[in-house]
């Protein structure tokens, strides 16, 4: 084998994986974006047996900063991270680079919101658990590779 | 990295990204219109979705718990009842809007209460049986009315049978037998029997309100306007 084709090998599997990161970001983001329009919309307050009683959506925890549903924050980080990847997918590294703290962060975030839905809320809301899913899903893509040292292969 | 992959990544991941953002708005904007989410596509309505037609052809509606608390007439041509749950916040809320429309009308509307406690709501079945037991010393409406006006105070006690008993002492009830009362197989019985009659009605989420015997609003949440507005059309083509 040639250092060139090891080296496109591993440039094409970086980019699957790319592509990979990008689909799980855009799920995240239909899931947020409902959330989001579920929040603005101030709908469906009753409880239903399948997926509970929104007192998760409807808590003063879901907005931050004067108004901001939390869930539309969450919707711009699922759509940054999912840009990044679409970029890293087609070759631009430097966008690569970024989306590790993107994910970082956005799984600090998921940590905390499980821990309020968890502990200090009490309920807990079923897309909310889909978002922590996916956060989840995408930190261990993005940044288990690099912690286990098969960073070098794939950036 | 070579001259000619930098020209191969081209506009394409851009027109991607922003395809998917005029998407998303699109989306959002949409679904944020009042009732935008609500629509039988809307995730509620998926899981009932499966099996609804199944469900209505082959369960006769089953009769609940014999002599339901209710309000009202016996002769009222105008019933509504009510599946709710003690810890549904939207129940909570719904409660003194049902009881001003109830006492407007007076005799010509009765309201019955039917007992549908969520799985999801630890403490909903011992809040049934804590009105269910005061109802056994003639205060079920009063121990009703309290259960929703302090649902806050008792849903997030760790103990929540100690709001009850002071509850059952602010409403002057014998608190030894309320206590008694409240591990009665038979009133939890009653609640289940209420149960049993909103599955085979198919009740999918509280509070469930039907009028004369058909569901009001299915999927959304019933004002008091609502049920003003739905119990005058009622009486008014009754004739009353």
């Amino acid at each position: 084998m040639s250092t060139a084709e090891t080296h496109e090998g591993a440039v094409g599997r970086a980019r699957v994986w790319d592509a990979l990161v990008a689909l799980f970001a855009l799920v995240g983001l239909a899931d947020a974006a409902y959330l989001t329009a579920e929040h603005l919309s101030g709908n469906s307050v009753r409880c239903m047996i399948v997926s509970g009683c929104d007192e998760v959506l409807q808590s003063s925890y879901s907005t931050v900063a004067g108004g901001v549903p939390v869930a539309a924050l969450g919707a711009v980080a699922y759509f940054t991270a999912f840009s990044l990847a679409t970029l890293a997918a087609f070759g631009y590294a430097g966008a690569r680079r970024l989306l590790a703290p993107l994910v970082a962060v956005m799984f600090l975030a998921t940590l905390w919101f499980v821990y309020l839905q968890a502990f200090v809320i009490r309920a807990y809301c079923v897309y909310c658990l889909v978002s922590a899913a996916i956060t989840t899903t995408l930190a261990l893509l993005v940044l288990l590779p690099r912690i286990l040292g098969a960073g070098k292969r794939l950036a | 990295m070579s001259p000619s992959s930098k020209k191969s990544k081209g506009t394409l991941p851009f027109v991607i990204i922003g395809l998917v953002l005029v998407a998303v708005t699109v989306a959002v904007v949409l679904m944020s219109r009042p009732g935008g989410t609500n629509s039988p596509a809307g995730p509620a309505r998926q899981n009932t979705a499966q099996n609804p037609v199944q469900q209505q052809q082959t369960r006769a509606p089953q009769p609940g718990a014999p002599n339901p608390w209710a309000k009202g007439g016996a002769s009222a041509t105008v019933t509504i009842e009510e599946f709710s749950d003690f810890q549904c916040p939207a129940c909570g809320n719904l409660a003194p809007g049902l009881r001003r429309v109830a006492g407007e009308y007076g005799d010509r509307v009765r309201l019955v209460f039917r007992n549908f406690p969520l799985q999801m709501h630890k403490y909903a079945f011992q809040a049934a049986r804590a009105a269910e037991a005061a109802g056994l010393q003639g205060k079920f409406w009063e121990m009703h009315d309290i259960l929703y006006e302090r649902q806050k105070e008792w849903t997030d006690s760790m103990e929540p049978r100690v709001q009850f008993e002071s509850y059952a002492t602010r409403l002057g009830l014998d608190v030894q037998r309320f206590k008694a009362d409240m591990e009665r197989q038979d009133l939890a019985d009653r609640i289940r029997a209420d149960m049993t009659r909103g599955n085979s009605l198919n009740v999918r989420g509280t509070p469930t309100i039907y009028l004369n015997g058909r569901e009001l609003m299915p999927g959304k949440l019933v004002t008091e306007d609502d049920l003003r507005r739905e119990v005058g059309a009622a009486l008014t083509s009754s004739g009353r």
